[in-house]
């Protein structure tokens, strides 16, 4: 993580940054060349005559655009962001989630994740990951049709949005977890 | 970072893990996670007919200090009356344990573990 890595986002448009509409979903693929192209043009090679100056101004500048790259790769980070954009609020605080259904089955998933790592299950561990990244991509897709939503000339409902992205951390946490028991069983 | 010794102590000796049936009478349940580092925390109260908490089990998936924090509540609710466990202070929790600022909010996470936990209690005695 960034030592920005828990700030609230910052004054600077990640969208606007990298000259990209602010919406949710976005390709990877354009975001990762957008990237190359503006790390070239602001890479120390092409200052090493400048002023002290401008070599400053270009790290900067370079320290402005991974930062912006974290928060759109991110996709908690990027839904954090958009709608700190559209509504103003900030959800990278502390806060405690208390929707019973939800965690029950969060901790369920923790369970099994133990006992799967008790067992060095590592066939087991795999498609336990899978299970999760389906979830993710379910969870992504609900943040996006409230997104989308939006746009229909509707309020944005902050709420339920960050109650959504909540779920996202979770379900994020969750699949970090399994990485880690999976290298603790590899060694 | 370095833990205080009293975490080390609760984390590598937890007190009161496991699990009460949710459904049984006396029993409140308080599920509450923490987004932003992702832990999640069961804290369930056994609640005798005169509210007095006879027992408390966890259930925590998180960092150090969080464990920590759920199994010190576990031991200062016993013996409790639902009143008086509501009224502990996640600052209690931090000073006990020696936090770092940082860490705070695991103790929040457990204060409000304990207040879902009986409010859970007071809503199924209300039914």
């Amino acid at each position: 993580m960034t030592q920005n890595g828990n700030k609230s986002i910052d004054l600077k448009n990640p969208f606007e940054l990298f000259g990209l509409e602010p919406n949710f979903l976005l390709n990877e693929q354009e975001l990762s060349q957008k990237l190359r192209d503006m790390l070239q043009t602001v890479h120390p090679d092409r200052f090493v005559s400048s002023s002290d100056q401008e070599q400053l101004a270009a790290m900067q500048k370079t320290t402005q655009i991974n930062d912006a790259y974290g928060v759109l790769k991110s996709p908690v980070r990027r839904a954090q962001a958009l709608l700190q954009l559209r509504t103003g609020v900030d959800s990278s605080g502390e806060v405690t989630v208390k929707d019973p259904m939800f965690l029950m089955q969060q901790l369920e998933l923790r369970e099994e994740l133990e006992n799967l790592s008790v067992k060095k299950d590592m066939n087991g561990l795999m498609s336990f990951a899978e299970q999760i990244e389906s979830m993710q991509e379910q969870q992504i897709a609900v943040i996006n049709d409230f997104f989308q939503q939006e746009g229909e000339n509707q309020e944005l409902e902050s709420d339920k949005i960050l109650a959504e992205i909540y779920k996202l951390q979770f379900l994020r946490k969750t699949l970090i977890d399994i990485e880690a028991a999976e290298e603790k069983i590899l060694g | 970072m370095a833990y205080s010794e009293k975490v080390i102590d609760h984390y590598e000796n937890p007190r009161n893990v496991g699990s009460f049936d949710k459904e049984e009478e006396g029993v409140g349940t308080g599920m509450v996670g923490a987004p932003a580092c992702g832990d999640v925390m069961k804290l369930q109260i056994k609640v005798s007919e005169d509210g007095i908490i006879e027992d408390a089990k966890f259930k925590t998936y998180g960092c150090g200090s969080a464990i920590a924090s759920s199994s010190l509540i576990t031991e200062w609710v016993k013996g409790k009356s639902i009143d008086e466990a509501q009224e502990i202070k996640n600052t209690d929790i931090a000073e006990e344990l020696a936090l770092p600022p940082v860490k705070i909010h695991c103790s929040v996470l457990a204060e409000d573990a304990i207040k879902a936990a009986v409010t859970d209690y007071k809503e199924k005695q209300d039914k």
